[in-house]
């Protein structure tokens, strides 16, 4: 093992918390319920609530670099709690903080009065087809490179279902589209009007690492850090100026699970890269 | 062209949908505080594939809707 990945393996696997983008850095938006880098000021929040009791919100921050479940828990009580603002790490000016104006429209991160899990650590649940979360107000950039990295776990294998998407039209306008082709198409990569898949499906929790390369005509879909193999070669994506969805394509394809991590990189993290990425992800939430 | 099969409202035309929000967005007020983002019930959707306007099911809108049929979109 090189001295990098050797020290890279050690950040990631002890020492206290590790945090994510400190360890890869250049990612565009960031989103998570635990504080992926050192630098997020503790003023910031990790994400705005609305309970069900009568519809009031409140920010939520990070204790201990993780979502404040007790506050959650306290302010939303025996009802429901809904994630209506879900925060770009990146980007403390809420540009790119990916939004849910609409009440039926967020997705929950308590329900009736229990705080929504995955393997023992908080997520943000999606139950209905109109569930999103929506960074418009600043369109990701145009671009020829793209890696996504997601952690996900979905609740039925039936239909379309997404887990994260740059793209904002819906059907076929997306360009960087990660999520569930019907239950046989299994994982996916969507790109342009192409389900590019692997034919697996599973309800298995799974972190996945999907990349496109319009340059090197490159792309590839890592699920629990083991490429899959998908069903062409090479699809180029969209290149055009889109926003960020998260667990849904804002057409009705949403991910029926949970989302617990969305970080999407402008480049094309290299194979060493995308399995450290990987690695920093099990190390915390435990998934294989 | 994805199609998707759905539970909820269909309409024909935009201003029927339109007035169908409005009615659930007068009947389920919003405290709107400062910061809050949270500004609507529901809201409606266009169905390129089908050239129609449609609402997504939910409980809370069955007392002002009335039941939901299942459709493409």
């Amino acid at each position: 093992m090189s001295n990098r990945r050797s020290m890279l393996s050690t950040l990631n696997n002890g020492g206290g918390f590790s945090y994510l983008l400190d360890l890869y850095p250049g990612a565009l938006v960031a989103y998570s319920l635990r504080q992926l880098i050192s630098t997020y000021p503790s003023s910031s929040r990790c994400i705005r609530i609305r309970r069900s009791s009568d519809n009031a919100e409140l920010d939520i921050y990070f204790v201990s670099n993780v979502v404040d479940t007790a506050s959650i828990l306290s302010f939303v009580g025996s009802g429901d709690g809904y994630v209506v603002r879900f925060c770009n790490q990146l980007d403390t000016s809420g540009v790119r903080d990916a939004y849910q104006s609409i009440a039926l429209n967020q997705p929950l991160i308590v329900q009736a009065g229990v705080l929504c899990t995955q393997n023992g650590k908080p997520t943000i649940k999606y139950t209905s087809a109109s569930q999103l979360l929506k960074a418009s107000s600043t369109p990701l950039l145009d671009t020829y490179e793209n890696t996504m990295v997601t952690l996900q776990k979905f609740n039925n294998v039936a239909g379309y279902k997404v887990v994260a998407s740059a793209g904002d039209t819906g059907g076929d306008n997306i360009f960087c589209h990660i999520g569930w082709g019907r239950s046989s198409y299994g994982r996916t990569l969507y790109q342009l009007t192409t389900i590019n898949e692997d034919g697996t499906t599973t309800l298995n929790q799974e972190i996945w690492v999907g990349r496109s390369s319009i340059i090197s005509s490159t792309n590839s879909l890592y699920m629990n850090n083991v490429p899959q193999i998908l069903s062409l070669p090479y699809v180029p994506f969209h290149t055009d100026s889109r926003s960020m969805l998260i667990g849904n394509d804002d057409y009705g394809s949403y991910i029926d699970g949970n989302v617990q991590e969305v970080v999407y990189y402008r480049s094309y993290l290299s194979n060493a890269n995308a399995s450290g990425v990987t690695l920093n992800l099990n190390n915390y939430y435990n998934v294989y | 062209m994805f199609t998707k099969e759905i539970t909820g409202y269909k309409y024909l035309l935009e201003i029927d949908a339109i007035n169908a929000v409005k009615s659930v967005n007068d009947y389920y007020t919003l405290p709107d505080e400062a910061g809050d983002v949270t500004k609507e019930w529901v809201t409606y959707n266009y169905s390129n594939n089908f050239n129609y306007w449609y609402i997504y099911s939910n409980e809370s809108l069955v007392v002002i809707l009335g039941e939901p049929s299942i459709f493409l979109v």
